[in-house]
């Protein structure tokens, strides 16, 4: 049963994507089978640390839009009354707002003219490539859609071939964030260590523990910020597992491409670390 | 006369937009000030407002099942798109988490065994800063209301500002390109595009400028965390040139700033923002 691993943090920025490409790779150099997938679709960076990827496959992602049949419509409003999305209007015939519109099919269902059929439009891509000895699935929503879910449950679907699954999360604690830690193991909170990285992370806990996720942190940025984080763990009860310093060299060489696992001999050995903690954890 | 709605934005997260925003609420421009960051919203932590009301909004239903009278048909699970609904023990449940509120479980159900309650969707707070009003709103943990939030609290803050006779309404906008940031960008006047000059921060701003080019919206940018590399620099600055998207300021990688920052205090000392708000005046 492969272990999937949800790093989030609440916050952006906060060295999510830098940490799951990193400890995807220290599990590749474990000899471990690991796919990393790259779940902030709306903004997808991963593949960014990877000099040597080999594009596998590529496919389109779908979703239904209703579609008002202008002649089949009496504009009676039944559709508008049902939708709680405010996203269709009536006037002499109705109109959907595509931009508001959840894809829920209650429209098509209230409809008592069956006058609105649903129709499937592109909104977003799924893309699979293999290098640095392991697998990565990103997700591309497509600019202009509002709504990541569909995307980001496909990137899930998609990667599955390694024992372990790394996913590099969206920021925030909405929607997002919750479609993609559904069915994590665990979420390892990568939180900066400034009063800004403490707020967001709490909210970012209180969603994992209500989903029944455990929570398990990796403190970035160690020694800029007041130690807040430190506390609100405490607090938590949630086990620090690493601590990465701020090294300006380091930032330097990420913001260039270079991959963390190559970045420094120093953030090499807290990822080799982090991955026997968690190995440690799961297979006892 | 109208504010002038301006809405600081990045596709990345990190990337310097509560510091940009931040620094434009401290000059002494008449502002309302608005971090439409509502799931993670950190500029109140910055200007320190103090709070003069706050208030629970419920934006949204979510779906409940009454057990003893459902009979396990399955039909709202079927009908559900959002997977919100499963099988336990023979009877419909629903994942709070996941549930949309869209109503379709209950319109299918047979025997009237769900009903749609109101949700909290999260809290408005409303504050004064020494530099203006500040709205700003807490997302409750995991809703799926984000962008009505966003809507609801910029209206809030949008009408203030006219009330006042304020020249700005300034916007610290949420990452990324999804339902939020439409929220977020939608009515602005100008958007402050900070781009963040790593690899990553070029290409998460390139697909934040596709989406704000649907807008009729002017841009400005700012290059945050630049010097790092002559290569990056000048791919940023060629990217610019050819969108003819104004640089209006360059702020160096420094870590004197980020710790400064990182310990929330506005490094204004470190920062001289005036050809920013030149540029946007």
């Amino acid at each position: 049963m492969a272990v999937r691993i949800a790093l989030a943090g609440g916050k952006g920025g906060t060295g999510k994507t830098t940490l799951a490409v990193g400890l995807a790779r220290a599990f590749v150099s474990a000899g471990e089978r690991v796919s990393l997938l790259d779940l902030d679709v709306e903004e997808p960076n991963a593949h960014l640390f990877f000099k040597d990827l080999r594009e596998v496959s590529r496919r389109e992602v779908l979703s239904s839009v209703p579609v008002v049949r202008q002649e089949d419509c009496t504009a009676c409003g039944r559709c508008r009354d049902f939708c709680r999305f405010n996203a269709i209007v009536v006037f002499d015939k109705a109109i959907v707002l595509e931009e508001f519109c959840h894809r829920c099919g209650g429209c098509v269902l209230v409809c008592p003219e069956g006058a609105i059929e649903e129709r499937e439009v592109v909104i977003g891509e799924v893309v699979k490539a293999v290098g640095g000895g392991l697998e990565l699935v990103s997700g591309w929503l497509k600019v202009g859609q509002a709504n990541p879910g569909p995307v980001i449950r496909e990137v899930k679907a998609e990667g599955v071939g390694g024992q372990w699954l790394v996913l590099d999360c969206p920021p925030g604690s909405g929607c997002a964030f919750v479609e993609s830690v559904e069915g994590a193991d665990l979420l390892l909170g990568v939180v900066e260590d400034t009063p800004f990285g403490a707020h967001d992370f709490r909210k970012a806990v209180r969603v994992a523990r209500e989903m029944g996720i455990d929570v398990l942190v990796v403190v970035n940025r160690y020694g800029m910020g007041n130690g807040e984080v430190l506390r609100v763990c405490e607090e938590e009860g949630i086990e620090v597992l690493a601590k990465v310093p701020f090294r300006e060299e380091v930032h330097r060489s990420l913001a260039r491409g270079i991959d963390p696992y190559s970045a420094s001999g120093e953030l090499r050995a807290i990822l080799d670390s982090l991955r026997d903690a968690l190995m440690a954890r799961v297979r006892g | 006369m109208r504010p002038k709605e301006i809405v600081v934005a990045s596709g990345k997260g990190g990337a310097g937009k509560t510091l940009i925003t931040a620094l434009l609420a401290s000059t002494p421009e008449s502002k309302v000030i608005c971090d439409c960051d509502v799931e993670a919203s950190n500029l109140h932590l910055l200007l320190g407002p103090k709070i003069e009301s706050s208030q629970r909004l419920h934006l949204g239903t979510v779906a409940r099942v009454k057990r003893d009278v459902c009979r396990g048909c399955g039909r709202c699970w079927q009908a559900c798109r959002f997977s919100a609904i499963e099988d336990r023990d023979g009877k419909a449940y629903v994942v709070p988490e996941l549930c949309e509120g869209c109503g379709v479980c209950a319109f299918v159900c047979p025997a009237s065994a769900i009903e749609m309650v109101e949700e909290d969707t999260g809290d408005v707070f409303f504050g004064r800063t020494d530099w203006g009003e500040l709205f700003y709103a807490e997302l409750l943990p995991g809703r799926g209301s984000s962008g009505r939030l966003v809507s609801e609290l910029k209206g809030r803050a949008r009408k203030r500002a006219m009330a006042l006779g304020c020249r700005w309404l300034l916007v610290d906008g949420p990452p990324g390109l999804g339902c939020p940031v439409i929220s977020a960008i939608s009515g602005a006047d100008v958007v402050v595009l900070v781009v963040e000059a790593s690899l990553s921060g070029l290409s998460d701003a390139e697909r934040l400028l596709a989406l704000v080019r649907r807008f009729d919206v002017e841009v400005v940018a700012v290059a945050n965390k630049s010097g790092i590399s002559g290569e990056l620099d000048g791919r940023l600055q060629a990217w610019l040139e050819e969108e003819s998207v104004p640089l209006a300021l360059r702020i160096p990688f420094s870590p004197d700033i980020a710790c400064l920052y990182a310990n929330a205090v506005l490094p204004k000392a470190l920062v001289d923002i005036s050809p920013l708000v030149d540029c946007i005046a």
